[in-house]
């Protein structure tokens, strides 16, 4: 009880002395000065509202604050650049709120109309929207079976193939290997998408006799694509181990490879699993290699479950599928945007994780140095 | 790897038990790509070789792979080989050959012999009988006799008949047929991996440099797979799109070689042809360069002669007319791109005679009449003439005249040694600038006017010397050839407006964070919310711009949500690589600029951007190129059609007009609120279109977007490369 106290007057102490700096810097400034930075501010938030609600005032607005800041940049120009870097940094934590929060509210309705129904795995589990049966199970479903077989072709081969980069190749191999891997990560996935529509969904169904789209197929291609990005990261956290610590370990008459084994790899296993995470991250997300290759067939796969050669629904390719089959504020249409956000809460917070799990590495690195 | 040591410190040469092993090796090497080769259908399991079945023949291998795989072992263990093997081979390959008997024996038991659910049951102690004995013995009994046991085993199976290609097995819970066509090769896979890894780790007498040996050669053989399934790809979709891309192109041999001639004047300027003197991985690169450059000259050459012999060269349906024409646009193109290499590299020179002042300000007064005309022209969009007489290229004619006299002055006299120039004459830089600037205005007076203009046989310049279908035509018409036209502009578009509406947010937002904010709870939030920006799917941005953006702007799909929405894709991939860039300015150069008296604005200003902005524009390209080729986010907010006929005409629409409602001042653009085409939207239309006869577009397509945005990122990472040697220097 007590902590929380203190911690409640340390925070509230920050921003009595953050609100004073405020106040001191806006009293240090002369007045066109102030007048121009709150008039910047001001119309910026008046042009942003009026977006928000859609109103006609929203450009005269605009208009009215560039020409503020143009003043502002020919009379003023430090403050008006302190002023309008500010805004813009303002504006990238506003994108990410902005897309929870749309996101959120178009996804009401349906979770109002199917309620827990909507991911309840013991029930009907069926999607029908003439029936008004809600489940986005067999998508989740679907996304889960793609991103286990991707992360097995991703992981291993991943770590495997940053291993290779920053402990096995020499010199002139990691610097066509290193460039070739990030050649990889740009291929568009819509590329990968037409092979495997042209390609390999054809090759796999002539040969085990099934429909096209197996999701063991997808998973491998999604596998793949995640690639890159695993080796990345993991190669990242492995050239972060100090030099030093390998070398007190070689010195000990021990191989390359325990090295490795003991040393680096124990090291860098946070970095390591941070990109995991995001690899498992990137293949959940993965939407148009997937949407092209799957059948769009809404039901669990059968016989059982686990059935990999079977198709069904990824929560990406629903998305991708559906829309242009839908209008507005049907609860359809809302059902995507929920999908939407399953997404926006398992990829971004996966992101940011493996974000935080690597700065929590690269710091402990630092001060054990 | 540590740096500590590099080489051996004692090399004994090779004994016969080393060959003996390395033999293990490749032929498992060879058995792995022999299998890959018969998944991929270049070699047939089914076929005959001489009455004999393909089969039986990969049998023979894998059982001589198996047998070669156990005498490694054996020799060691109780041969006279001298090794170096541990007590164990170690936990984790107990465990790996635990749960490969107890799959193969379950799988025996239960599907072979019939026994169902128990067969598992027996399967158990076999598997952990297995992975004791790996356990328990000596490393090289361990580490081989289990991987022969199971070589031998997938031999005998397949030479007795048990699998033959023909032979399928139908599990019910996967309700698919797997047959023996690909049971085999991945069998054989599995056999070759575990006697390779067996015979890496002989070779070197097992123990920790055996196991050292055993583990890179599967890490290698790892990144190996992926870098050519990279290249396979590349290959794959160049080798279907190419003569697509290149059908029914005619061009003329004059722009050919214009453009061929700024291809190697770029890379004599840029690049390294001197292999010799590079060292490192440089050398590989300047190869690469004289290689294109000697390819460069050769082409040049061919079509010097097709000029020379007055007769068209065609091939693969390209055709190279035997004009010495040069097309206005790509003139214009070479013109600009050569102008501006050439004003990066030189300064203004200063003049010390009267009449060298004199020259100066009479070709200063000539280039800028000519910058006039030109600019005139393209605002009037029509000739400028005064009676009878064009102005823009007479005034060309004269200036460029004027200068390449003195320029062919000045040559002479460098490659001779007895004349010597009066010192008035213009030094060479600013003669090259005054002949390329009339060059560029007489290609654009051409491609405005639409006149061909000529002077004398040799160069002579006309529009419309280069005829690219597939490029140049629309996607649907009547007769036509399908082209990518309007789906290049759309993607075009996306990224221009992309691209200026996130690089200022996120170069300004990295400037606060560095120079500005102190670490703060605000700072913390932005970097969560960039890094959450950063990973969030491409989709889910598309659902955004649905539900956000797309009914404030006209309420349907259009270019300009498009290009919002990939502005914020780009966001966050700008502002990590620009914070990054301005981080590692050093702070010696702000302390400079301090110590100077200079504020701390100004020092951002002249001081840190400018140094950091190497950096902000390679991660603007890499940025470019991911956003080029994303589809997910227009499938919901650009959605055009699946084979326009006509490209965006976003340029001519502008509108501004004013009111007295609000906004007043009414800026409109129909053409950027409408449904459009991009590069992997037209790819994805094809695909929803069933491919069918589509196919070779498809293809074309294909190969075209992966140009596009391959190059992108091959010179983001060139110039990322480039930039931070140059930092470490």
């Amino acid at each position: 009880m007590v902590k929380i106290h203190s911690r409640i007057f340390d925070v509230v102490s920050l921003f009595r002395r953050r609100t004073a700096g405020i106040f001191r810097t806006a009293a240090e400034l002369d007045l066109p000065s102030l007048v121009l930075a709150t008039a910047q501010i001001l119309l910026i938030s008046g042009t942003f509202a009026g977006f928000l609600l859609q109103s006609t005032w929203t450009v005269t607005l605009l208009y009215a604050f560039l020409v503020v800041t143009g003043i502002g940049w020919i009379s003023r120009q430090a403050l008006t650049a302190k002023v309008v870097t500010f805004l813009m940094t303002a504006a990238t934590l506003l994108t990410l709120g902005l897309i929870a929060v749309f996101l959120i509210l178009e996804a009401i309705p349906v979770f109002r109309e199917a309620g827990l129904e909507l991911v309840w795995p013991f029930g009907s589990n069926a999607w029908s929207v003439s029936q008004g049966q809600f489940s986005l199970v067999p998508m989740i479903w679907g996304t889960a079976i793609t991103t286990a077989v991707a992360i097995l072709v991703a992981g291993p081969f991943g770590i495997a193939g940053a291993l290779f980069i920053s402990e096995i190749a020499p010199g002139w191999l990691r610097e066509i290997v290193k460039p070739a891997v990030e050649l990889l990560a740009g291929i568009p996935s819509i590329v990968y998408g037409f092979i495997g529509f042209t390609i390999i969904n054809p090759y796999i169904g002539d040969l085990l006799e099934i429909n096209p789209g197996a999701l063991f197929a997808i998973g491998l291609v999604i596998g793949f694509m995640a690639l890159p990005t695993v080796v990345s990261v993991a190669e990242d956290a492995l050239s972060a181990v100090p030099e030093s610590m390998k070398d007190g370990s070689v010195a000990m008459g021990v191989t390359d490879w325990q090295t490795m084994k003991s040393v680096s790899i124990p090291t860098a296993f946070s970095g390591i699993s941070a990109a995991v995470l995001l690899g498992v991250g990137r293949a959940i997300g993965e939407t148009m290699a997937a949407t092209v290759m799957i059948s769009h067939s809404r039901r669990l796969p059968a016989p059982e479950l686990y059935n990999v050669f079977d198709s069904t629904e990824t929560l990406t390719t629903f998305i991708a599928s559906s829309y242009g089959h839908v209008t507005p504020g049907q609860l359809f249409w809302s059902a995507l945007f929920a999908a939407g956000v399953f997404l926006l809460v398992i990829v971004t917070g996966l992101g940011i994780v493996s974000q935080l799990i690597e700065q929590r590495m690269h710091r402990k690195l630092r001060e054990g140095q | 790897m540590s740096e500590a040591y590099q080489s051996k410190l004692v090399y004994d040469g090779g004994t016969s038990f080393e060959r003996f092993a390395m033999a293990v090796v490749a032929g498992a090497f060879i058995a792995f790509i022999f299998a890959a080769g018969t998944l991929f259908g270049w070699v047939s399991v089914s076929g005959h070789l001489g009455n004999v079945p393909v089969a039986n023949y990969i049998a023979g291998g894998i059982l001589a792979l198996g047998t070669g795989t156990g005498i490694l072992g054996l020799l060691s263990r109780w041969g006279a080989v001298r090794t170096t093997p541990d007590r164990s081979a170690g936990l984790g390959v107990g465990v790996v050959q635990t749960v490969l008997w107890l799959v193969t024996a379950g799988l025996i038991a239960s599907h072979t012999l019939g026994l169902g659910g128990i067969g598992w049951l027996i399967a158990l102690p076999v598997g952990g009988f297995s992975g004791y004995l790996t356990i328990a013995t000596r490393e090289d009994v361990g580490a081989t006799l289990p991987a022969t046991a199971f070589v031998c085993l997938v031999g005998a199976v397949i030479l007795g008949g048990l699998i033959t290609p023909a032979w399928t097995w139908e599990p019910e819970a996967f309700d698919a047929s797997i047959p023996g066509t690909i049971v085999i090769p991945l069998l054989t896979m599995l056999s070759g991996l575990l006697a390779g890894w067996a015979g890496a780790s002989a070779y070197e007498g097992f123990g920790t440099r055996g196991r050292q040996n055993g583990a890179f050669l599967l890490i290698s053989l790892v990144v190996f797979l992926v870098l050519s399934v990279l290249v396979f790809l590349l290959v794959f979709v160049f080798e279907r799109g190419i003569f697509v891309i290149l059908e029914n192109i005619t061009i003329g041999a004059g722009t050919a070689l214009l453009l061929l001639g700024m291809g190697f004047f770029l890379l004599a300027r840029y690049g390294d042809l001197r292999p010799a003197t590079a060292d490192g991985s440089d050398t590989i690169v300047s190869f690469v360069h004289l290689a294109v450059a000697i390819l460069l000259a050769l082409v040049g050459i061919t079509l010097l002669y097709t000029i020379g012999v007055d007769q068209s060269l065609s091939g693969y349906a390209v055709t190279i007319e035997p004009t010495t024409d040069i097309g206005a646009v790509p003139g214009l193109l070479v013109g600009i791109v050569l102008l501006g290499i050439h004003r990066k590299s030189n300064g203004n020179p200063t003049h010390d005679s009267q009449i060298g002042r004199r020259v100066d300000e009479s070709l200063r007064i000539g280039t800028g009449l000519l910058v006039g005309a030109a600019f005139l022209e393209v605002v009037m969009g029509a000739e400028l003439t005064a009676g009878r007489v064009a102005i823009l290229p007479t005034l060309a004619i004269v200036v460029g005249i004027l200068a390449a006299g003195f320029l062919l002055a000045n040559r002479t006299a460098a490659l001779s040694e007895t004349i010597d120039l009066p010192t008035w004459v213009p030094p060479l830089s600013r003669t090259v600038g005054v002949v390329l600037l009339a060059f560029i205005g007489v290609c654009l007076h051409v491609a405005i006017t639409g006149y061909p203009f000529s002077l004398g046989p040799v160069g002579s310049i006309t529009s419309g010397t280069l005829d690219w279908p597939f490029v140049m035509n629309p996607s649907q018409g009547l007769g036509i050839q399908m082209g990518v036209m309007p789906a290049m502009l759309g993607t075009i578009w996306i990224v221009l407006g992309a691209v200026t509406f996130a690089v200022p947010l996120a170069v300004g937002a990295a400037v606060y964070l560095t120079e500005y904010a102190e670490d703060s709870m605000f700072t913390r939030a932005v970097d969560v919310a960039t890094n959450g920006l950063w990973s969030t799917p491409s989709i889910v941005f598309g659902l955004f711009g649905l539900a956000f953006l797309v009914p404030r702007f006209g309420g349907s799909p259009s270019i300009f949500a498009a290009q919002l929405v990939l502005g914020f894709m780009l966001l966050p991939l700008v502002l990590i690589t620009s914070r990054e860039a301005m981080k590692s300015v050093p702070d010696e150069y702000r302390d400079a600029s301090a110590a100077l008296g200079v504020s701390q604005w100004d020092t951002i200003r002249s001081v840190v951007i400018p140094a950091a902005m190497p950096g902000v524009i390679t991660g603007v390209i890499l940025g470019v190129g991911r956003i080029a080729g994303e589809t997910a986010p227009l499938l919901l907010v650009l959605n055009g059609p699946n084979f326009p006929n006509a490209a965006p005409g976003v340029i001519s629409s502008f509108a501004v007009d004013f009111r007295l409602q609000p906004p007043f001042v009414h800026v409109t653009n129909p053409a950027l609120l409408e449904r459009a085409s991009a590069l992997p939207y037209q790819l994805y239309a094809i695909i929803t279109a069933g491919v069918g006869a589509d196919a070779p577009f498809g293809w074309g397509t294909t190969l075209v977007l992966l140009g596009v945005v391959l190059t992108f990122f091959a010179i983001g990472i060139a110039s990322r490369r480039h930039f931070r040697r140059k930092l470490h220097q």
